[in-house]
């Protein structure tokens, strides 16, 4: 008996038993469906970080500052200023860039209408560093120094726009009981792990104009991007010296991008580990409910058995025939199920906000593996039918 | 081209064997026609059963044809039945969702036969039958006598020596048996088929070359009414 054969005869009886085909495989289906979403979900999750780090470069490197004593709320010791910061690039050598920023709230309004945002105090470094693209205008610079302008986040600049079209530039902000002037607006700032705030949603200022705004104004947090291929726990080492000699009573909490990436991955590693475990439970329930039809069907069939048997086919054919059946069943399981399961990631995209991509690994493991529970769960069926006695599987009806 | 010698067959019931053949001798000669006879749950169909391979375990000698059956695997087993007997059952035992055509082809499949030569022959063997116009029928869409010209189309198919019938015309009424009588009469003579039927019609019985008795596990040469 060629193969073939095998094959076609299996579609021909799954077909005579269209329904129960169906419900047998609705486990596999649902299983290998959630299976192949979750982890292309994970997978595209994991591929529009990576998207991110890759406009910003792997060699950020971003400090927290705390007071030592956490329960302070007044500014407690010496403070981190801007003047600081030069000193730090200076004193060590892998650091290319460095750029320090406050992040305070005050009523921001224009024309008398109140604007949702938050004020972050900047210097040009953090253009560079966080690779910032102008829409209009340009960003602070070291020359505006303690200067009255801003610059507005793209949500910002949406806002203000509601209030009639024209240019920005020029317009004046009202930030708590200072005028600023518009001198230019960001495009839409792409999201990154380094920094606490959106900038799309802020307006910046010059640094030391912040410091002037509010006397809580601290610079809390740093942004450094160090030199290609150099060593980031030296540099962390090197910035933590510096930063203690200039300052007292802080703590430093360093992030960089290669922490950040690997807690991603181990995320991720947990992650698909799980999905794993919840798959593996269900095509389990999948296999077992596929099982049981099996069963059914090898009861209901042993007339048909010993009638094969009686004309030549062997125990083995019966054997093939069973598990080929199992195999079909599980097999279009799998299938429907990885087309369900791609289309959920692609709906999980859309709504995440990602770029859609498909991953050949989850459908063709989410296949082969539906189709292994075939072969696994229809062999004890397949086997109990190759078993059964010709004599008496023509005798009962 | 049959031969049982001393052939016993029994049964575990619990703790008690129960012996079903207490040591059956017969032969049939090569083109024969024979009947069996005997009252019911004497033994016919396991002794048909034997002789059809279909029941391996059973102490004495079997010869088919000049080969002895003893300690065959299953696929010799299943080969043997496959192109050296073909049956035919008193409830037809066609396969239910398969056309008559797919039916009749049926044994060619394990004979390994192509897909087209399968469908020629099995028209062929449905016309030389007159069936061929049923072809493409459901056994649920004929009646028992052409379904048991189907099926015996099917036990020809793959064309053996020998064919068993297990009470062939139990199943239908007397002018159709008769009908089917004739089929495997001609059968006999003209394709020289030799033929084992199980019957408890005498009528069937009377047509046949002669007629074994059996009764109770035994063989005898004494005709009773049943
Ligand atoms: N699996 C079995 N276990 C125990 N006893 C069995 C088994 N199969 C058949 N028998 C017994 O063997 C005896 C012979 O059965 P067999 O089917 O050969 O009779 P038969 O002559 O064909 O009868 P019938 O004319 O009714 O078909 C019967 O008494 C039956 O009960
Ligand atoms: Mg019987």
């Amino acid at each position: 008996m060629t193969f073939g054969v095998y094959v076609s005869q299996m579609l021909e009886n799954l077909f005579n038993a269209k329904m129960r085909s169906f419900l047998a495989v609705l486990g596999i289906m649902v299983g290998t469906a959630s299976v192949v979403a979750l982890v292309s979900g994970g997978e595209l999750a994991t591929l529009n970080a990576l998207v991110q780090f890759e406009q910003l470069g792997t060699n950020l490197l971003s400090v927290g500052v705390q007071s030592a004593d956490q329960g302070a709320t007044q500014a407690v010791g010496t403070q981190v200023e801007v003047k600081d910061l030069e000193t730090v690039k200076r004193k060590v050598a892998t650091v290319k860039y460095v750029a320090g920023y406050t992040n305070l709230y005050q009523p921001i309004s224009y024309a008398g209408n109140s604007i949702d945002g938050s004020i972050v105090g900047a210097t040009e470094s953090l253009a560079q560093i966080l690779r910032i693209k102008m829409h209009t205008g340009r960003f602070v610079s070291n020359l505006d120094k303690d200067a009255d302008y801003c610059v507005l986040g793209k949500n910002v600049a949406a806002s203000v726009k509601q209030d009639g079209g024209g240019d920005l530039l020029g317009r004046q902000i009202s930030v708590g009981s200072n005028i600023f002037t518009v001198i230019g607006v960001m495009q839409k700032a792409a999201q990154n792990p380094f920094m606490s705030s959106d900038l799309n949603d802020a307006i910046i200022v010059p640094l030391q104009s912040s410091l002037y705004l509010s006397k809580y104004a601290q610079i809390r947090n740093l942004i450094f991007r160090i030199q290609k291929n150099s060593n980031i726990a030296m540099a962390q080492k090197n910035i933590t010296k510096v930063l203690n000699a200039v300052t007292s009573g802080k703590r430093f909490f360093f992030r960089s991008s290669q922490q950040i990436l690997k807690s991603m991955d181990s995320q991720h590693r947990t992650f698909t580990w799980m999905l794993g475990f919840i798959g593996s439970i269900s095509l389990l329930v999948g296999g077992i409910g596929v099982m049981n039809i099996m069963l059914v069907s090898v009861t209901e069939r042993r007339r048909e058995i010993g009638i094969r048997r009686a004309i030549g086919a062997r125990s083995i054919d019966i054997q093939y025939m069973f598990i080929l059946e199992s195999i079909g069943l599980t097999m279009f399981g799998g299938f429907v199920g990885v087309l369900v399961g791609v289309l959920a990631s692609y709906v999980i995209a859309v709504f995440a906000g990602w770029s859609f991509h498909i991953f050949p690994l989850p459908p063709i493991i989410g296949f082969l593996v539906s189709v292994l529970t075939g072969i696994f769960f229809g062999f004890y069926p397949a086997f109990k039918a190759s078993k059964l006695n010709p004599i008496d599987a023509l005798r009962s009806d | 081209m049959i031969k049982l010698v001393d052939v016993r067959k029994q049964y575990k019931a619990g703790e008690d064997i129960i012996e079903i053949l207490h040591g059956v001798s017969l032969e049939v000669k090569e083109g024969e026609l024979v009947a069996i006879m005997g009252p019911s749950g004497s033994g016919k169909s396991t002794i048909m059963n034997i002789i059809g391979l279909l029941d391996w375990k059973f102490s004495g000698d079997y010869y088919l044809g000049d080969k002895k059956i003893a300690g065959l695997y299953d696929a010799e087993l299943a080969s043997i039945r496959n192109r050296e007997i073909g049956f035919v059952f008193q409830s037809f035992f066609l396969l239910p969702n398969f056309t008559a055509a797919q039916n009749v082809a049926l044994p060619l499949i394990y004979a390994g036969v192509s897909a087209n030569e399968r469908k020629e022959r099995a028209l062929a063997a449905l016309n030389k039958i007159g069936m061929q116009h049923l072809a493409d029928r459901r056994p649920h869409e004929m009646s028992g006598g052409q379904q048991q010209r189907v099926a015996i189309a099917r036990s020809l198919i793959a064309d053996p020596k020998v064919v068993l019938a297990d009470e062939p015309t139990g199943a239908l009424d007397s002018k159709t048996s008769q009908e089917i009588m004739d089929l495997i009469k001609a059968l006999n003579k003209n394709d020289k088929k030799t033929i084992i039927i199980v019957t408890h019609d005498l009528k069937v019985g009377k047509q046949c070359d002669r007629i074994i008795f059996v009764k109770d596990g035994d063989i005898t040469d004494k005709l009773e009414e049943f």
